[in-house]
């Protein structure tokens, strides 16, 4: 099947984040439209795997991270990452 | 058949119920997920359960919690939740400013629940200060209950 190449503009990017997401592109060995289009992939590429993982698997790590946890235990880390943020 | 439960989910229910599946806030996500309620969602409520979950404590517990890992259970919650694009309601909430995004999606989004297990924002259905009779008169109709209780309504509706 052939592939049907679409073009993009982006309009109104600030020049500082045209100027960074070169710089980015330029470190990883890619061109920026290369770069962007990672980007693109990778992110549709997370979308399917949200949209087709149950909530269960994806919460593995959290599972994991709080182990045995009591609801107190719970609540003080959230309060505790919130002030961090505060600070 | 009456109107599906509209919930919002705080940082505490949201974290217990990705910790432990069996618990009452575990509950909860899974009818989220199986859409027999409606979880409401916001880019300001993301923000804040984007932060806790991938806060220097939740990596310290685990290392294993990596951006995508963080950002996948976001991505799930958005695909089975109502995402409210715009939020425009504004409330005050002095006690804690951070909780102030999710009475604010509770208003624009007509929730009927606020499952949390805050008791800051549990006393705002019974408590006779300013902001506990401000917040009525904003959501008049609205549920502030720990995560059990919501189970409880839930399960007495549908039976």
């Amino acid at each position: 099947m052939a592939s049907v190449a679409t073009e993009l503009r982006i309009s109104n990017l600030p020049r500082r984040h045209a100027s960074a997401l070169k710089r980015k592109a330029e470190r990883m060995g890619l061109s920026a439209g290369d770069y962007v289009k990672q980007l693109i992939e990778d992110d549709l590429v997370l979308d399917q795997k949200a949209q087709s993982t149950p909530l269960e698997e994806l919460a593995a790590p959290f599972r994991k991270a709080l182990e045995g946890a009591s609801e107190e235990a719970i609540a003080q880390l959230v309060a505790k990452a919130r002030s961090r943020r505060r600070r | 058949m009456p109107d599906p439960f509209r919930l919002v989910l705080d940082t505490n229910a949201l974290l217990s119920g990705l910790a432990n599946r069996n618990s009452a806030s575990g509950r909860v996500l899974d009818h989220c997920e199986n859409r027999r309620v409606v979880l409401l969602l916001s880019r300001p409520v993301q923000s804040e359960y984007r932060r806790v979950l991938g806060s220097a404590e939740m990596l310290r517990r685990n290392p294993d919690i990596t951006q995508d890992a963080v950002e996948l259970v976001l991505r799930r919650l958005r695909y089975v939740s109502e995402y409210l694009g715009q939020v425009r309601a504004r409330f005050r909430f002095d006690r804690d400013r951070d909780d102030e995004r999710f009475i604010e999606l509770g208003i624009d989004g007509s929730a009927s629940h606020l499952v949390t297990s805050d008791n800051d924002l549990l006393s705002l259905t019974t408590g006779h200060d300013e902001v506990a009779r401000r917040f009525r008169q904003r959501l008049p109709g609205i549920r502030v209950v720990r995560p059990a209780a919501f189970l409880h309504e839930f399960e007495a509706r549908s039976s």
